[in-house]
C-alpha cells in the first residue's frame, strides 16, 4: 500500500461573501478508508468537499489528490479533470437518463471494458432489474445507490459524499451504512463522507475530522474522539455528556467522586463524564469514593434506562445511563461513583473551546 | 486563472454556482459577453433618449406641447382607462365563473377564453369595421328592415372612433386578466372563503371581501399587460384613426419628418409604459406574498343550474363569441370567397417570407437567451448580473419606439460612413444597416428576447444546480454539461420559447412596418395595408395564417391548463406572464 495519501489538503481557506467558512484546514486522508467530515451545520464541511472536487475556488490554500496537486499557487484544475467521484445530498441523478445511462455518463462513449464495469456496478448494488428504468421512478434508497454507482463507474482516485443518507429514513439509513461500508471496502477507493451524525460517522469512518466554524477541531480514531476528546465541544458533539463545575490546585482536581489528577489546572475547573461512565448503586460502593444523589426522574428508552438525579452536594444535576431493568425510582437516594481516568477536564472558559490536558 | 477573492464578486451563493475554469467560459468573459448584450437591447431607447434630448428640445418642445401632444396623451390615457375597466370586469368576471361555479359550458370557456389572443388586435379591428361599417351587412341588414335611407335616418355607433377602439383591444387583451385571476383564485386557500362563509358573509361578501383582494395583485398585473399592449398599439388606433401616442409619433416622425419631435414623442410614451412596468412589477412581488401553497386540491365547483346557469353561459359566451368566434368565422368567409388567392404563388412566397423571418428571430432571440441564461447559472459579475436583468425590460418598450430607436441610428450611420467613403475613396456604399433584415432581426431580438429569456431561465431553473455539479465532477466540461445535461432537460422550454417568439414575430406590426427592407412584406405588413385600404376581403387570408399561427401557443397554454385542471397552476402557464 503506498503511503502517498489520496487527498492532502492543506491551509485552505475560503468563505462567501468576505465571510470566512474554512479557516485554514489541513487534512489528509489515507489511500484506503473512509474518512468521516463530522461537524454542525455551516461548520464548513460541504464547502470542503466542494473545494476538493474543483466545484469551488478556495481563496488560499493547496489540495494534491493522489500526490498531484490540482488546487493553489495559481494552479486550478477544473473538476472535470480531477478524477473525484462526488455523491451529492439530493443524489442529483439525471432525470432524463436511464439508470445505466446515468451510470455510463462519467465513462468513455462506446467502450465495452466501460460497459462491463458498469453492469458490474449495478449488480454489485443489486439495481440490475431498475436499469432501464428513469430515477423517478425509483425509491429514495434505490436512487442513492444509483448515485453511487455513477460516482464509482469511472474508477476515482477519491469517493466524496455529501450528507449521503439525509434523503432517507432512520431504518433503511442503519442497513444503507452496512450496505456502503460493505461497498467502500470491497472496491478500495479512499472515501469522504461528510455528516453531522456523529453515531453514522463512528459507524462509517475508519477515521472522524471533526469539523467546527471552519477549523478542523480533532482528527483520529472513533475511539479517540469519543473516549479522549480534547476539547469539551468534541466531547459534547460525539454523544451527551455530564458537565460538573470543580475547583483544582494545580496538581490535582476535586471532585464528587474523588481527586483526578489535573496536570496543572487550578481555579475553576470543569469535568466532563459520559452518562454511562457513571455508575449508580444504592450502598455506598467500599471500593471507591462515591457521592450521594437524589434521583429526579426515570426515562426507559430501550436499550438503556437514563436516570436525572441531583447531587445532595452542591445541587448538579447528573444523567446516568444504566441497565435496561432498574428498579430505582424517582426520589430514591443513590451512589454514584465514575472512575478518575474517565472524567476529564477541561479549564473553565466561556467559551468552551480550550484545549484538555 | 480565475480566482474569486472575497468581496469582490460577492454575488456567489453557496449554492448554484461553480467555476468553470480558465476558458472561453471564463466569468470574465460571460461577464463581457452579458454587458454586450445587454447594452444591445438598451441601445434603441437610449437612441430615442438621445435625439429627443438633443433634437432642438426647447422651441420644438414647446411647438408638440402647444399643438399635438395634448391630444395624443389625452387620447391614449382615455383609451387606457376604457381598455383598463373593460378587461377587469371581463377577465375577472370569466375567470371567477369558470374556477368556482359549474355550469353549462364551463370546462369549454375554461380554455376556450384564451383563444382571442390568437387574433392579433388590428385584425380584429378591420374585421369589425367590415361589419360595422355603413355599407357593412349590420347596418345593411338594419336598414333593410326598417326601410332607412340614409344614416341621417338613424343612429349607429361608429366603430371607428376611440370607443370602438377601446372595445377592440378590450375584447383582444382580456385573455391576459383571465388567465391571471383564474390563476390566482387557483391558487387561494379555500379555507380563506369558507372561513369568510362562516363568520356571517354572503357569497358575494366572500367575493368582494376576500376572493377578490386576494386576488387583486395578480389581475393588477394582467390589467398591467393589457394597457402596455394598449399604449403600444398602432395597428388598431390607426386603422380607426385615433390619435393615440403612437399613431402620432409615426405622423410626426414620418409624415411632418420631424424626427426629434417623433423621439420626444416616443419618450412620453416610455414614461408612460414604465410608470405601467413598475405597478406591474409592484403586483408581482406582491403576489408572492399572497400565494398560499398548501392548497394541492381544485375548489369545489358550485352548481349554477336553471336560469343562472344559462347567465353564466352566456357572460362568458360573450367576450368568447367577440374576442374570437365572430371575427374568426368573418374571416373564414372572407377568405373562403378568395380562395384562389391562397394557392397563388404570391401567398406561398408571403407565407414562406414569414415563416423563415419569425423562424430566425426565434432561433436568434433563443439561441442568446440560453447564452445569457446560462452564463448567469455559471456565474457573472453583479454588474452583469444586473445587466441580464435590465435586459428583460425590452418586451414593454413598443414596437413604435423600437421603430424608431433603431432606424435614425441606422440611418445616421449610413449616411456617416456612406460620406466618409464618398469623401475619402470616391465610392458610395449605399445602405449598410437601415432597410436590412438584419436591422428587422436586431429589432425583434430586442422586443423578444425577455420572452425567450424568461421561458428558457424558468427551465432552467427547474434543473437543479446539483445536476451541473454532477455532471462536472463526472468529467463533462461547461459546454458538455450543457450539451448533455441541460439542452436535453430543458427542451421543452426551448420549444415553447421558440413558438412564442415565432407568433410574436409574426404578429408583430409597427416595427415591421417601418424597418423592413423596400418591397419586403410579411403577413401582418400585408394584412394591415390591405386593411388600411378598406380591402378587407383581400386582407382577410394572410390574416387568417396570422391567427392560425397563433392559435398554436394558445392551444399549447390551454392544453397545460386542461391537464393541471385538478391541480391548480401549472408551471406552463407561467410563459405567458
Amino acid at each position: 500500500m503506498s503511503a502517498t495519501p489520496a487527498l492532502k489538503v492543506e491551509e485552505l481557506s475560503h468563505g462567501y461573501e468576505g465571510r470566512a467558512v474554512i479557516d485554514g484546514v489541513s487534512l489528509s486522508v489515507a489511500s484506503r478508508g473512509v474518512t468521516c467530515l463530522l461537524g454542525p451545520s455551516g461548520c464548513g464541511k460541504t464547502t470542503l468537499l466542494r473545494i476538493v472536487s474543483g466545484l469551488e475556488t478556495p481563496w488560499s490554500g493547496t489540495v494534491e489528490l493522489d500526490g498531484h496537486a490540482v488546487e493553489g499557487k495559481g494552479l486550478h484544475l477544473s473538476p472535470e479533470k480531477r478524477n473525484v467521484g462526488f455523491v451529492f445530498q439530493d443524489y442529483a441523478l439525471f432525470p432524463h437518463l436511464t439508470v445505466m445511462e446515468n451510470v455510463l455518463f462519467g465513462m468513455p462513449r462506446g467502450d465495452a471494458d466501460a460497459e462491463r464495469r458498469a453492469t458490474a456496478l449495478i449488480e454489485r448494488l443489486g439495481l440490475s432489474e431498475k436499469a432501464r428504468d428513469y430515477p423517478h421512478v425509483l425509491s429514495g434508497g434505490q436512487q442513492q445507490r444509483v448515485a453511487l454507482a455513477r460516482a464509482l463507474a469511472p474508477d476515482p482516485s477519491i469517493l466524496l459524499l455529501d450528507e449521503p443518507f439525509s434523503g432517507l429514513d432512520t431504518v433503511l439509513r442503519r442497513r444503507v451504512h452496512e450496505e456502503l461500508r460493505e461497498v467502500l471496502h470491497e472496491t478500495g477507493v479512499a472515501a469522504v463522507v461528510v455528516t453531522h451524525d456523529p453515531e453514522e460517522a463512528m459507524i462509517l469512518g475508519d477515521r472522524i475530522a471533526l469539523m467546527r466554524e471552519g477549523r478542523v477541531e480533532q482528527e483520529g480514531t472513533p475511539e479517540e474522539l469519543y473516549l479522549r476528546p480534547r476539547t469539551p465541544f468534541a466531547m459534547r458533539f460525539l454523544g451527551e455528556s455530564n458537565a460538573l463545575s470543580v475547583t483544582g490546585d494545580g496538581t490535582a482536581a476535586d471532585t464528587p467522586f474523588g481527586a483526578v489528577p489535573s496536570d496543572g489546572l487550578a481555579g475553576e475547573i470543569v469535568a466532563l463524564m459520559r452518562p454511562e461512565a457513571v455508575k449508580v448503586t444504592r450502598e455506598k460502593p467500599a471500593d471507591t469514593e462515591a457521592a450521594k444523589a437524589s434521583v429526579i426522574s426515570r426515562v426507559f428508552v430501550g436499550r438503556a434506562t437514563r436516570l436525572h438525579m441531583k447531587l445532595k452536594k452542591g445541587d448538579q444535576i447528573l444523567t446516568a445511563h444504566i441497565a435496561r431493568l432498574s428498579d430505582i425510582e424517582p426520589g430514591a437516594d443513590v451512589w454514584l461513583s465514575v472512575a478518575p481516568e474517565d472524567i476529564l477536564l477541561f479549564p473553565q472558559d466561556q467559551d468552551g473551546d480550550t484545549v484538555a490536558r | 486563472m480565475v480566482k474569486l477573492t472575497p468581496g469582490r464578486f460577492g454575488a456567489g451563493r453557496k449554492t448554484g454556482r461553480l467555476d468553470a475554469g480558465p476558458s472561453l467560459f471564463s466569468e470574465r468573459a460571460r461577464s463581457g459577453l452579458t454587458l454586450l448584450v445587454a447594452l444591445l437591447v438598451a441601445f434603441p431607447v437610449a437612441a430615442v433618449a438621445w435625439i429627443a434630448l438633443t433634437g432642438g428640445i426647447g422651441a420644438n418642445w414647446q411647438h408638440l406641447w402647444e399643438t399635438v401632444l395634448p391630444g395624443y396623451v389625452l387620447n391614449s390615457i382615455k383609451l387606457a382607462v376604457l381598455v383598463g375597466i373593460g378587461v377587469f370586469l371581463a377577465g375577472t368576471a370569466c375567470a371567477w365563473l369558470v374556477t368556482m361555479h359549474d355550469f353549462p359550458g364551463a370546462r369549454f370557456f375554461e380554455w376556450a377564453l384564451l383563444l382571442p389572443l390568437a387574433m392579433p388586435a388590428y385584425v380584429v379591428a378591420f374585421v369589425y369595421t367590415d361589419l360595422l361599417e355603413y355599407a357593412g351587412p349590420v347596418q345593411g341588414g338594419l336598414r333593410d328592415l326598417f326601410g332607412w335611407q340614409t344614416p341621417r335616418d338613424y343612429w349607429f355607433p361608429e366603430i371607428r372612433s376611440l370607443g370602438g377602439a377601446a372595445f377592440v383591444m378590450t375584447m383582444s387583451f382580456f385573455p391576459y386578466v383571465y388567465l391571471l385571476a383564474r390563476t390566482a383564485f387557483l391558487e387561494q386557500s379555500l379555507c380563506a372563503l369558507e372561513v369568510s362563509r362562516t363568520l356571517g358573509c354572503t357569497k358575494w361578501d366572500a367575493f368582494r371581501r376576500v376572493a377578490l383582494p386576494l386576488a387583486w395583485p395578480s389581475i393588477m398585473v394582467g390589467i398591467m399587460l393589457c394597457l402596455m399592449e394598449t399604449l403600444s398599439d398602432f395597428g388598431v388606433v390607426d386603422l380607426f384613426s385615433v390619435q393615440t401616442l403612437t399613431t402620432g409619433l409615426f405622423n410626426v416622425w414620418l409624415v411632418m419628418g420631424d424626427a426629434a419631435g417623433g423621439a420626444q414623442i416616443a419618450l412620453v410614451l416610455l414614461v408612460f409604459i414604465a410608470g405601467l412596468v413598475w405597478l406591474e412589477r409592484r403586483g408581482r412581488i406582491r403576489r408572492a406574498y399572497y400565494v398560499q401553497t398548501s392548497r394541492m386540491r381544485a375548489p369545489p365547483r358550485r352548481k349554477l343550474s336553471g336560469w343562472l346557469g344559462t347567465g353564466a353561459s352566456l357572460l362568458c359566451f360573450l367576450p368568447f363569441f367577440c374576442g374570437f368566434l365572430l371575427p374568426a368565422a368573418i374571416l373564414v368567409r372572407l377568405s373562403g370567397a378568395r380562395l384562389s388567392d391562397a394557392l397563388s404563388l404570391d401567398f406561398a412566397a408571403l407565407v414562406v417570407r414569414s415563416v423563415t423571418l419569425g423562424g430566425v428571430a426565434a432561433l436568434l432571440c433563443v439561441a442568446v437567451a440560453v447564452g445569457l441564461t446560462y452564463s448567469t447559472r455559471l456565474g457573472v459579475s453583479r454588474p452583469a448580473a444586473l445587466a441580464a436583468r435590465a435586459a428583460s425590460f425590452g418586451y414593454a418598450v413598443p414596437g413604435a419606439v423600437l421603430a424608431i430607436g433603431v432606424l435614425v441610428p441606422f440611418g445616421f450611420f449610413d449616411r456617416t460612413v456612406n460620406g466618409f467613403m464618398e469623401g475619402v475613396f470616391g465610392v458610395s456604399v449605399g445602405l449598410i444597416l437601415s432597410g436590412t433584415v438584419a436591422a428587422l432581426l436586431f429589432a425583434y431580438l430586442v422586443r423578444f428576447l425577455t420572452l425567450a429569456h424568461g421561458t428558457v431561465e424558468s427551465g432552467l431553473k427547474r434543473v437543479r444546480p446539483s445536476l451541473d455539479m454532477a455532471a462536472r465532477t463526472l468529467g463533462r466540461g461547461a459546454t458538455g454539461t450543457l450539451r448533455d445535461v441541460h439542452l436535453p432537460l430543458i427542451r421543452g422550454s426551448l420549444l415553447t420559447a421558440i413558438l412564442l417568439v415565432f407568433v410574436d414575430v409574426m404578429k408583430e406590426l409597427p416595427a415591421t412596418l417601418v424597418l423592413r427592407p423596400f418591397n419586403f412584406d410579411t403577413l401582418a405588413t400585408t394584412a394591415y395595408s390591405l386593411a388600411a385600404d378598406e380591402r378587407f376581403a383581400e386582407a382577410a387570408l394572410p390574416s387568417l395564417a396570422i391567427a392560425m399561427a397563433g392559435l398554436l401557443p394558445v392551444l399549447f397554454i390551454s392544453r397545460a391548463i386542461t391537464k393541471a385542471r385538478d391541480f391548480g397552476a401549472s408551471p406552463e402557464t407561467e410563459v405567458l406572464m
